[in-house]
């Protein structure tokens, strides 16, 4: 194979360059900002108009009962993490983390809740 | 603006069977024509524009009856042609356009499997995307399907 | 002769999307091909009959992974069609941004795929470190890597930040360097001119008859790119010339991918010093009126090009997508007409086909004689 001499070079330098992959979990890679992780919502900020669980192309928000009035409860199970949510809220209520380790043990944490609700009020 | 010569082929060239040839927007023609027509229309752009392109076509169930329109695009004057005829939703029926363009060959089987219209003359009318033993007559882009009917045909 | 079948498929873990391949054969020659098409046809343009407009556009966003930003684009543009919306002009720069950065992450891919096939495994792996860089970006300037959600009907969702812009210019400086020297290698290194040069022929005549589109075309000699025929989003002021090649063989349509890869980082650079400044987005239409829109987007495959009918309420009356893979199907078929049986992996790769937006191709075949199952890895082998 005497007549790849451009790749070969690119193949001996990767030999001395740090690997690509990036060992998860023992080594971890912080998404840039911006990155539409679990969704963080101003509650007080929230008016409970309901334009977001209206918009929301996976049906993934549902407006529940709370102290303060009604507020979406994101379902992160049906989420599609496109934010349109952010977009279509007039308040600009709802904004996105880094967050992406979202998996867990039970069900019931796969919601993002508004406070004052039991997690019977989401049924 | 761009298409009007488009527009003035097809009134030459389609005296009778054309409805409408006008210029919707600059690059841009709406064809309406009667049943059986198309085709004519279509020979009448090769001839006079040479090579064409088929972007799709679009079988759309109007409530009242069907419409198929032909999207193609004309390389020389590059304009873009909507060719549109209706047909009835009882037997729906129209002559095939892969003598004049193959390309056309998969799409007239799609709008054939989605809407029930029949090209006659297409070499191989036979179903694309739906999966086998799918009911006979069941048209999934027709109006009065409903998507519960759809989900139980694939349960 | 006796005609065989060999049946490729559906699910086998060397085969990215499930397909089926029934091919008739005799001895080594592939005799005919008739197209059957289904697996993953998921009723995507009924769906939309019942979705919104914003609900509709992450919906068509999904027809496909690889090309959601072109699906998104042309959903977007078909409803500002109908709608009567103009997004501005920031957007418009902005759009093609987005639009490039998945072509050149789409065509590494395949051009990685196809070394994949060949059995040249150093290129594809150094091929995708290098698209590594541009997934990255797109997660900094999208939110994400894949499904981007970035454009809307009216405009864009995100600005451009100025330390994006640079490491942009900067990131497109070394991706073009770095495409020049896998371009000596596509053009030079035996293995991969033995597997592809006079392989998968398809004439320009057959090509313009077949309306085959995007590079598959462009490798036949067809002058044919939405974004110099019918330009778009802001192609109507950049400096853009369509790539080109005549040799029409599974050769010549990689090299229009190599080619369009360098363009892509151009045009990105252009946009970058060319954007004015200005809004992101115009307002959004509630319902789409009575009447139709239409768009046709270059897809990193091909023309891509939705049409819209509305009947004046918040759901469409009809949407209807034609995809590009879709569109080369019959050129694929003649492609392989008349072929070797070896040639087949390669002939399909070229073609660049994704079966997320085609629902699937398997080529079904009246046979008689035996029937026996085999891997494409097997058929690719048998070249080696």
């Amino acid at each position: 194979m005497a007549r790849i001499p451009s790749l070969l070079k690119s193949v001996v330098a990767n030999a001395f360059r740090r690997p690509a992959t990036v060992k998860y979990p023992y080594q971890r890679l912080e998404p840039p900002k911006g990155f539409r992780g679990r969704h963080e919502v101003d509650w007080e900020k929230c008016i409970g108009c309901g334009v977001c669980a209206r918009d929301c192309p996976a049906l993934a928000i549902e407006l529940v009962e709370t102290p303060k009035g009604l507020k979406p409860l994101i379902d992160l199970s049906r989420c599609i993490f496109c934010y349109q949510c952010a977009d279509s809220c007039p308040r600009g209520a709802i904004s996105s983390t880094i967050v992406f380790e979202l998996a867990s043990w039970r069900r019931e944490e796969l919601y993002v809740k508004p406070p004052g609700m039991s997690v019977a009020g989401a049924a | 603006m761009r298409g009007f010569e488009v527009a003035e082929a097809l009134r030459e060239g389609l005296k009778e069977g054309l409805r409408e040839a006008s210029v919707v927007k600059p690059g841009r023609v709406k064809v309406v024509v009667e049943g059986g027509f198309h085709r004519r229309a279509v020979e009448a752009l090769k001839a006079r524009f040479g090579e064409l392109h088929v972007f799709s076509i679009v079988g759309a169930d109007r409530g009242g009856g069907l419409e198929l329109t032909y999207n193609l695009w004309l390389y020389g004057p590059r304009v873009h042609v909507m060719l549109k005829t209706s047909l009835p939703k009882e037997g729906p029926e129209v002559e095939t356009i892969t003598d004049l363009v193959p390309g056309a060959t998969l799409y007239e089987r799609e709008v054939y499997e989605m809407l029930g219209v029949r090209f006659k003359g297409h070499p191989n009318l036979a179903r694309l995307f739906l999966p086998e033993g799918w009911p006979e007559g069941l048209y999934p882009l027709r109006k009065e399907v409903k998507l519960e009917e759809l989900e139980r045909c694939l349960a | 002769m006796s005609c065989i079948d060999l049946v490729v498929g559906p699910q086998h873990p060397a085969l990215h999307e499930s397909e089926r391949f029934t091919f008739k054969v005799e001895g080594e020659v592939v005799v005919d091909v008739e197209p059957r098409l289904g697996y993953i046809h998921r009723g995507i343009e009924k769906a939309l009959e019942r979705r919104s407009i914003v609900q509709g556009l992450y919906l068509a966003e999904r027809v496909c992974g690889i090309c959601n930003v072109a699906h998104s684009l042309c959903y977007s543009q078909a409803m500002e069609d109908v709608c009567g919306v103009e997004p501005p002009e920031r957007a418009k720069y902005l759009r093609v941004i987005a639009h490039e950065l998945n072509r050149i992450h789409s065509h590494l891919l395949l051009l990685g795929v196809a070394g994949e096939l060949i059995g040249f495994m150093t290129l594809f792996m150094l091929l995708w470190r290098d698209r590594e860089v541009v997934m990255d970006l797109f997660e900094r300037f999208t939110g994400n890597r894949v499904n981007s959600a970035y454009n809307v009907v009216g405009g864009v969702r995100r600005d451009l930040d100025d330390s994006l812009a640079r490491d942009l210019e900067k990131a497109m400086d070394s991706l073009s360097g770095k495409m020049r020297g896998y371009r000596k290698v596509f053009m030079e290194d035996p293995t991969v001119r033995a597997r592809a040069v006079g392989v998968g022929a398809l004439s320009r005549h057959k090509a313009v008859e077949l309306c085959a589109v995007g590079p598959t075309a462009r490798g036949s000699g067809v002058r044919a790119d939405v974004r110099e025929y019918r330009p778009y989003a802001a192609y109507e002021g950049l400096d853009f010339h369509p790539v080109v090649y005549e040799e029409g063989d599974v050769w010549a349509r990689l090299m229009v991918r190599v080619d369009e890869v360098l363009e892509a980082a151009e045009l990105v650079k252009q946009c970058l010093r060319k954007m004015p400044s200005g809004q992101l987005r115009a307002r959004a239409p509630r319902f789409i009126p009575a009447g139709e829109g239409f768009s046709v987007v270059e897809a990193p495959r091909g023309d891509l090009n939705y049409h819209v009918y509305g009947r004046g309420a918040v759901t469409p009356d009809r949407v209807k997508i034609r995809t590009p893979t879709y569109a080369n199907i019959p050129a694929l078929c003649e492609m392989l007409k008349g072929g070797y049986v070896a040639d087949i992996p390669a002939s399909l790769v070229s073609i660049d086909p994704c079966f997320a937006c085609t629902d699937r191709l398997a080529v079904v075949d009246v046979g008689t004689g035996r029937r026996w199952t085999t891997t494409i890895y097997e058929l690719a082998g048998r070249a080696r």
